[in-house]
């Protein structure tokens, strides 16, 4: 596929319940962080919080109230797998516009992937064998979601380390198939992207240009680990420079869309993330 | 409520997630390459079918040990060449089955005391228990302590029958050493003598863990006011938890006479006291 062209076009075309807030760049709100965040109130455009970490009290949701208080505050889960055997969880749902009311999230976002079966929660993003029985009972779930939560909702790529033979379709025409037919958002990352086009000998530009640019509600920027035979995900800092690469590509394709850096493995102090996420709207510009 | 479409060839997608979710959770790597064909997983150009998924196998021991590691520090130090085993079978015994990693430990103090003593010295055991709690307090839901104001023109009538409510933020633990001193001590690195003193001079403590201006702590408290703190948590109305902690030993009740007041006070102070219901 020929590369579309003029950076922006798609943000005419998204889908009116779709349209959120440009915030610039954002960056994971991590626990190592609460204190500095507070007391030296960094520039930043917003923050996104991993949603399941917030649901009790204590520290975590006191920090999580004192931050949204000064930054926009966007809500990312980890657990809804919603590619898996069960449905939906009303009760975690229940929870999480809660949150998402407590903080004012302008959207909220999670994984197009399974988590577990039966009981087991493997606490791990896999892929679904992409087939239309899978786009469609995926999609039937994120649209009920996204209606119940009454915000735009984004479900995210992840990065995989395996295949099924039974796939019919490319992971973007999965990808594509499944937010179209729920009418939710994509969270774009980039960083899963270069991981899975290496690990399934794929081409990250074609998979990238694959995708419905006018429902990327947000984009996620991280680095990985090279390990010859395969990538992983590691979101270990800084981003590599083939990442970056795609990233710029990503927003010439979508225009200026919220980008969040997400660093978790060897995290280092605020002004490190803050230096690499100066980097990422060196970037956009 | 169901949004599912696509009958049979669901059901044969979610038999494969299952098998998958059996080959990841397992401890060694799949050896059955029957199962595998039946899965349907592909080779990349570097890797086998058994090779990919072994990734995921390996991120899923991985990170559900490093978790445990992290959240039970203390124990793993005192189970030290046992605890990659003991990690093992836990793990085994109850897969993680919650959202959050927070709760993946919650049933480790049974998994611990149902192993021999041989396995697992009453000194893990305890220091589990005891990690286990502030874990459990750590993010327990918000709630406002009582304020004392709005208890001072109760009738000694309504007192009788009043039910104090503990907070969700406190756990009351009955120990067979004071674990707690040992896990400040593991944590400044000075183990080895908490450790000895120990030893030399075991003695069963009682416990309160809670949380209070977000951070955690423990307290010991008197026998006796442990006794009362456990009957108000089953929902015992103050007059019979009074009367049923003084007949637990002879020593009881002129303590429960000379110290309740203050007792309630302290308890108040410390948000251990939620609010006070009158029937």
């Amino acid at each position: 596929m020929a590369p579309r062209s003029a950076s922006g076009q798609y943000l005419a075309m998204r889908p009116r319940h779709l349209v959120v807030p440009d915030l610039g760049i954002g960056i994971g709100l991590r626990v190592p962080h609460y204190a500095s965040i507070l007391e030296d109130q960094p520039e930043l455009g917003f923050f996104e919080a991993i949603s399941e970490n917030y649901f009790g009290g204590g520290k975590p949701r006191f920090h999580l109230e004192r931050i949204a208080e000064r930054y926009p505050m966007v809500l990312h889960g980890v657990s809804l797998g919603i590619g898996g055997p069960l449905e939906p969880d009303l009760d975690y749902l229940r929870r999480l516009k809660e949150l998402a009311r407590l903080v004012r999230a302008p959207w909220l976002s999670d994984h197009l992937c399974w988590t577990g079966s039966g009981h087991v929660h493997l606490h791990d993003l896999l892929p679904l064998p992409q087939t239309p029985f899978v786009v469609k009972r995926i999609a039937a779930r994120a649209r009920m979601i996204q209606d119940f939560l009454e915000l735009p909702f984004a479900l995210e790529n992840t990065s995989s380390y395996l295949a099924f033979e039974g796939s019919e379709m490319s992971e973007w025409e999965f990808i594509s198939e499944v937010v179209e037919a729920a009418d939710v958002g994509l969270l774009l990352d980039v960083n899963n992207i270069y991981v899975s086009a290496f690990n399934h000998d794929l081409d990250a530009l074609q998979f990238l240009r694959g995708l419905p640019h006018q429902r990327v509600l947000q984009i996620h920027v991280a680095g990985h680990t090279h390990f010859g035979t395969h990538i992983i995900d590691t979101h270990v800092g800084p981003t590599p420079t083939p990442v970056l690469d795609l990233y710029r590509e990503a927003v010439r394709l979508t225009g200026p869309v919220s980008t969040l850096l997400e660093w978790d493995q060897d995290i280092p102090e605020l002004p490190a993330v803050l230096a690499e996420a100066q980097r990422l709207r060196g970037a956009r510009a | 409520m169901s949004t599912s479409t696509g009958g049979g060839e669901l059901e044969q997608v979610d038999a494969v997630l299952a098998s998958l979710t059996d080959l990841i959770q397992s401890p060694l790597p799949t050896a059955d390459d029957g199962a595998l064909a039946e899965l349907g997983i592909t080779p990349s150009g570097r890797l086998s079918a058994r090779e990919r998924v072994d990734i995921y196998r390996q991120q899923f021991w991985l990170r559900h040990a490093d978790s445990l590691a992290e959240d039970f520090p203390a124990t793993k130090t005192l189970l030290d060449a046992a605890w990659p085993d003991v990690v093992r079978r836990y793990l085994s015994a109850h897969p993680p089955s919650t959202r959050s990693l927070r709760e993946l430990g919650f049933r480790l103090p049974d998994f611990l005391a149902a192993l021999a003593p041989t396995e697992v010295p009453a000194l893990a055991r305890d220091m589990c228990r005891l990690e286990c709690a502030y874990l459990e307090v750590f993010d327990a839901p918000d709630e406002a302590p009582l304020d004392p104001s709005d208890v001072l023109g109760l009738a000694p009538e309504q007192w009788l029958s009043a039910r104090l409510q503990l907070s969700g933020a406190v756990r009351l633990l009955e120990l067979e050493q004071p674990v707690a001193d040992l896990r400040r001590a593991l944590r400044q690195g000075e183990a080895s003598e908490a450790q000895s003193e120990l030893a030399a001079a075991p003695r069963a403590v009682h416990l309160v863990v809670y949380r209070r201006e977000l951070g955690v702590w423990d307290r010991e408290i008197a026998p006796e006011a442990f006794g009362l703190l456990r009957c108000l948590l089953l929902g015992t109305p103050l007059a019979q938890a009074c009367a049923e902690s003084a007949a637990e030993s002879p020593e009881s009740e002129p303590l429960l006479d000379a110290h309740l007041g203050e007792w309630f006070a302290t308890w108040t102070r410390l948000g251990w006291i939620s609010r006070v219901d009158i029937p």
